[in-house]
């Protein structure tokens, strides 16, 4: 039961870093062209 | 005689202070706010103030620049680009409007209107929710329709949000 437990809970957690890392922004270097 | 000294420096010190100073209302405040997700952002133009909606009933309230007269919009859009201290090309309608502008303005530098970051939106990608190189103009109905705030605030949003955060834009 324990295992089953930590096991959920690491995946959330995986997942959650990953929607994390991949939601953040990428250093990008074209100019942004926007009105201001 | 030296009272008098005294009281010209204290008053000049109290000027200096009042010109550099930050306005009273340029850091974020927490405000009661409902009917959005958590997470989303919501424009009020009209209030020229931005929220960022948190779980509780409550809400980060910031000020923003808006569109002036005819450059105002609404609508429902979502974040699809996060840049920290980006170069800046004007768009044909501003280069239009500006023709002095250069192509490209450099990131992080005074010239630059985006300042220290810019969370760009969907629907083109016209549109942004950004810093500024000029404070004073935050509050006002001031911009060609996009949404500018005082860079430090600008910093605390970014650190908030995600690809894909919606965005409300209401009067």
């Amino acid at each position: 039961m324990k295992i089953i437990t930590l096991a959920v809970v690491a995946s959330i957690a995986l997942l959650a870093g990953g929607c994390m890392h991949f939601g953040k922004a990428p250093i990008g270097k074209a100019p942004v062209v926007t009105k201001y | 005689m030296r009272t008098l000294r005294c009281f010209a420096l204290s008053a000049g010190a109290l000027v200096l202070a009042a010109l550099h100073s930050p306005p009273a209302d340029a850091a974020r405040a927490t405000v009661k706010f409902a009917g959005y997700f958590p997470g989303s952002i919501v424009v009020k133009t009209n209030e020229r103030r931005l929220y960022y909606v948190l779980p509780d009933g409550k809400a980060y309230r910031y000020p923003v620049g808006v569109g002036r007269g005819g450059k105002s919009w609404t609508g429902s859009e979502y974040i699809i680009g996060m840049r920290r201290n980006p170069d800046w090309s004007p768009p044909a309608e501003v280069k239009r409007d500006n023709p002095h502008l250069p192509n490209v303005i450099k990131g992080g530098t005074p010239e630059n209107p985006m300042g220290v970051a810019a969370l760009i939106l969907s629907g083109g990608g016209q549109y942004a929710i950004h810093g500024t190189n000029k404070p004073g103009s935050v509050g006002g109905f001031v911009s060609y329709g996009c949404f500018r705030m005082y860079n430090e605030d600008i910093d605390d949003l970014f650190g908030r949000v995600f690809f894909g955060t919606p965005v409300v834009v209401t009067r």
